[in-house]
């Protein structure tokens, strides 16, 4: 038996079964009913309110979100937060007599290393919360070793992984620098460049 | 639009207005879509019966519900597969305790009236009450695949295949009952 007679057979016994319920309708009393509308005006205004809430709610998590995650907006940054997107390291290298200290950082504040050169040996200092904090915990290295004197003179090199943002990191630095010096009460130290 | 689709549109604008003789001529073009869209759902004659009469009782209650140009049959069926579906779900929560009855049912009436649909009677037991609604849509009520798609809120492309899956099956079926 083919497809097409199979679909032929079942509409012929399904057509022929079709049972007779008209007579039996229209002796049905029926109330017709008017047309209204589905959605009732006090409902509507539940809906506009209830999408504008949800709206909010949603673009009230977007701020945020983008807020947590945008660098250059974290709490530790004491000193100029960086406008740019741009991740750079910057080699802070101050000289001092013998001594020579290395503070890295990621983006100026971002502290990544701190570490003290001295008769080829290598003191590694704990990690610092900015630059500043990391100036003064070499400041205090330099001063408990006797190597800083208020009539000292320091040399000071900066070095910025991009080239444009030398100049400004160096500015930056000094400046710090300079603070922490005046802080201390040393300000008769020369800082060489 | 298809000329079928224009008439039923005329009689059911002539019974908004209050016509109760358009009823009979929406009858006789709608019977055998709304008869075997209740008994692919509900497998059973007599209940189809009965449905297939609240549907066009419901036709006359709903009709100013209904919406001038859209397609009539389609709203027919609609209430036609709604009512089924309701009598399905009531009747598949009641558990028969007397056996007397459950053997009735199952001998007497019911087996007679699939004597007269031998075919029926095979594709109720082959094929999944999916299957064989859109069979029965398609065969029967005579619905294209994209309609069924639409009345069953499944993708086209699943009445399709399931379709062909359906009639490759009854097919076998008829098969072996004959050898």
């Amino acid at each position: 038996m083919k497809k097409k007679d199979i679909k032929q057979m079942l509409k012929t016994e399904i057509e022929q079964n079709v049972p007779d319920v008209l007579s039996k309708v229209l002796s049905t009393p029926v109330k017709v009913e008017e047309f209204k509308k589905e959605t009732s005006p006090d409902k509507k205004p539940y809906f506009q309110f209830r999408y504008l809430y949800l709206s909010l709610v949603m673009c009230a998590i977007l701020v945020i979100g983008i807020g947590f995650f945008l660098p250059g907006v974290k709490s530790n940054n004491v000193l100029t937060p960086d406008a740019t997107n741009e991740e750079y390291t910057i080699t802070t290298t101050i000289g001092v007599e013998d001594y020579t200290a290395n503070i890295v950082t990621s983006n100026l504040n971002n502290v990544l290393s701190i570490s003290i050169l001295h008769n080829d040996f290598v003191y590694t200092l704990q990690n610092a919360n900015n630059l500043t904090d990391a100036i003064t915990k070499v400041i205090n290295y330099l001063q408990n070793e006797n190597a800083l004197q208020s009539n000292s003179s320091i040399t000071l090199a900066v070095l910025a992984s991009i080239n444009d943002k030398t100049e400004q990191s160096f500015n930056e630095v000094k400046t710090s620098l300079q603070n922490v010096l005046e802080s201390k009460g040393l300000i008769d130290v020369e800082i060489k460049y | 639009m298809p000329k079928d689709y224009v008439d039923i549109n005329t009689y059911l604008v002539e019974l908004q207005n209050g016509n109760i003789d358009a009823l009979a001529s929406i009858y006789l073009l709608t019977k055998t879509k709304v008869f075997s869209t209740c008994l692919a759902i509900l497998k059973d004659k007599g209940l189809a019966e009965d449905v297939m009469q609240s549907t066009y009782i419901r036709v006359r209650e709903k009709i100013n519900y209904y919406q001038i140009g859209t397609n009539g049959y389609a709203w027919i069926t609609t209430i036609a597969r709604n009512l089924s579906l309701n009598e399905y779900n009531k009747n598949s929560k009641i558990t028969s305790t007397d056996f007397t009855e459950k053997e009735y049912l199952l001998s007497s009436e019911n087996e007679a009236s699939f004597n007269e649909m031998p075919i029926f009677k095979i594709a109720k037991e082959v094929l999944s009450n999916e299957e064989l609604e859109i069979v029965m849509l398609y065969v029967v009520s005579g619905y294209k695949h994209r309609e069924i798609a639409k009345i069953l809120k499944k993708p086209l492309g699943t009445i399709l295949w399931s379709y062909n899956n359906s009639l490759k099956k009854l097919k076998k079926a008829i098969k072996n009952k004959e050898v």
